[in-house]
């Protein structure tokens, strides 16, 4: 179905480790490619090491000295003051280590890799389960992110003239990446996330919409805690497909986060695998309709890595390579990990319809989620060289 | 929270001999509801204008005549009020609240030494708490029912010191029952749930963010 896609791996990109008591446990990536490969998904055409990304790629997006920040810091695998103060390195979020800056250079330059990787039209999906680091900023560490691989990626595609358009369904805002394009009108950004009224970052409002040339070229939807599966898939389904229309990217990056699953201990929203199968295949559909193809699809947040994110990003893998997966977990990889796993393991790829009791207040999430998705598309007519902006501009 | 930090210092006024139209038309171009009325030479406040005062004295639109003579021949003299509630920059900001509030007006003309010095508006108070209830700060909310004694803030403080964790903002408010207080705040991690693990041990309620609608399947 797809031209030779690339999954994006190295064991390397395992010593992006905060320490075992840290929620961004690089056993994510263990047990998610463990699970690939238990399926006899990854073939050797398929494999694509990352190259590290080089201080000048990191510097299109970040502050040079927070980066001399990062790098002195993991020199010595200590925090100053000065980089909590200013730079939040060193807190319970964002720990330093040893060879930090090395290790979130390999991070990006898998993204980057990827990226490249489209462009020179060698492969037209890519997948970097690794990446997905959308809450870094210019000058600022945040929510486990020290550099922001998608931001270095997406600026590389738009200096190569690429119209970028960002999609984020990860459960917290995709902050970062929108601050980082604001002003952009040819980097369009949409995230969908629980409301940041309690959940980290605490932004991600309907009202954030843009700035300067970049004004409607920022998309967010805030969703309802305990947001189930048909809501979710349904203000998907109202947004996304026709903002798409309008804009016409030359290609789709997106962060592909699972800390929205009924599981996750972080976030409260309650989709299951079938949102995020249903996302997967809906971005494939589209990455054929509007960009030639051209996709670049990383991971991002999910913290229950047991139950949730090997499955997840497994049938994302699945979807790239066009390929239909057996109902069953393999046995191999249960095998392997049920006596170490602390909670018992899910053995069907997919959750069951009754995973758990509907949400009690289902009906009034899913028309608050609506009615949200509604106002957000009420102004898109502000998008550039839409006919109705054109007669407001009059 | 003085008037003074929240109170605007530029003023759009009009003088006791303008005309309702100039005032009307000052009224609209500056997108504002309330024209306090000064003298030129000393910046003396002698009445206040409001949007509906200039309104009551304008024909109808329905009435075909563009500009009516009326509107030109009033003096604001003539219609403005006379007796004005005024705040002085140093009066605290809830008593300047209270006052609108009780009155129901829309405004406080800002009055030092006889002189007008500022104003302060029902949106200044909304952009107020604005600020103070809407941190923007990246960080996760939590709201903690606490009972009403001491040292209840003080010991989920200490809980969020060890995590070497920052407060981006921090409230206390009312709760339904007397006997409580809600505890508001953001803090400045995308991780919070091993301090309201503590805090929930501590023996205090965490209402958000969980809220209680059900609980994880484990």
């Amino acid at each position: 179905m797809s031209d030779n896609p690339k999954f994006i791996y190295s064991p390397d990109l395992l010593i992006y480790n905060f320490g075992p008591q840290h929620p961004f446990n690089p056993l994510r990536l263990k047990l998610t490619i463990d699970m690939i490969n238990d399926f006899k998904l990854l073939a050797p055409e398929n494999l694509l090491e990352p190259q590290a990304a080089g201080e000048q790629d990191i510097l299109l997006v970040h502050d040079r000295h927070y980066v001399e920040a990062v790098k002195r810091a993991g020199e010595k695998g200590e925090a100053s003051e000065e980089d909590v103060q200013y730079y939040e390195l060193g807190t319970e979020d964002n720990p330093v280590f040893v060879n930090m800056h090395a290790a979130a250079l390999l991070l990006v330059g898998g993204t980057l890799t990827g990226a490249k990787q489209i462009l020179s039209g060698k492969a037209d999906h890519v997948l970097n389960v690794a990446g997905g680091l959308h809450h870094a900023q210019r000058a600022k560490a945040s929510g486990f992110c020290i550099y922001n691989d998608l931001a270095v990626a997406i600026t590389h595609l738009r200096h190569q003239g690429m119209r970028v358009a960002y999609i984020d369904i990860d459960a917290h805002h995709g902050d970062g990446v929108q601050w980082l394009f604001y002003d952009d009108s040819e980097v369009l950004t949409i995230s969908f996330h629980e409301t940041g009224k309690f959940l980290f970052p605490g932004t991600g409002t309907i009202y954030e919409r843009g700035s300067r040339n970049g004004f409607g070229y920022s998309v967010n939807v805030p969703l309802e805690p305990f947001t189930e599966d048909d809501s979710f898939i349904e203000v998907f389904e109202t947004v996304v497909p026709e903002v798409l229309a309008k804009f016409q990217p030359d290609i789709i990056v997106s962060q592909h986060g699972c800390d929205g699953h009924e599981y996750d201990p972080l976030a409260h929203l309650s989709v299951t695998t079938r949102t995020y199968g249903y996302v997967a295949k809906r971005l494939h559909d589209l990455s054929h309709k509007y960009c030639s193809g051209r996709w670049l699809a990383t991971g991002g947040g999910g913290y229950d890595f047991w139950r949730v994110v090997p499955r997840v990003w497994t049938a994302l893998w699945a979807e790239i390579l066009g390929r239909k997966l057996a109902g069953d977990v393999p046995g191999s990889w249960l095998a392997r990990y049920r006596e170490v796993a602390p909670k018992s393991l899910p053995e069907q790829m997919e959750d069951p319809e009754d995973l758990f009791l509907p949400k009690p207040r289902r009906v009034e999430i899913s028309e608050k989620n609506r009615l949200t998705a509604e106002k957000v598309m009420n102004w898109q007519f502000l998008m550039k060289g839409d006919p109705q902006q054109a007669s407001l501009a009059k | 929270m003085f008037v003074e930090e929240v109170m605007r210092r530029k003023v759009i006024t009009v003088r006791p001999d303008q005309t309702v139209l100039e005032a009307l038309q000052l009224a609209k171009v500056n997108r504002i509801r309330h024209l306090p009325v000064t003298r030129d030479n000393n910046n003396k406040l002698v009445g206040i204008v409001s949007d509906r005062d200039l309104r009551d004295v304008s024909p109808s639109v329905l009435l075909e005549q563009q500009h009516s003579a009326v509107l030109q021949s009033t003096k604001v003299e003539e219609i403005m009020k006379r007796e004005v509630i005024t705040v002085h920059p140093l009066d605290y900001l809830d008593d300047a609240a209270r006052l609108m509030y009780k009155h129901r007006i829309g405004c406080l003309p800002v009055v030092r030494r006889d002189r007008l010095v500022g104003i302060i508006t029902d949106t200044d108070l909304l952009r107020t708490l604005i600020e103070l209830i809407g941190s923007t700060d990246t960080g996760s909310t939590l709201e903690i029912k606490v009972p009403e004694r001491y040292g209840s803030l003080a010991e989920i403080t200490e809980i969020i010191k060890k995590h070497k964790i920052s407060i981006a903002s921090c409230f206390i408010r009312p709760d339904k029952s007397p006997q409580h207080r809600l505890i508001v705040m953001r803090l400045k991690t995308i991780d919070p749930t091993q301090i309201i693990a503590k805090i929930q041990k501590a023996g205090y309620q965490v209402l958000r963010p969980f809220a209680g609608e059900d609980e994880h399947h484990e």
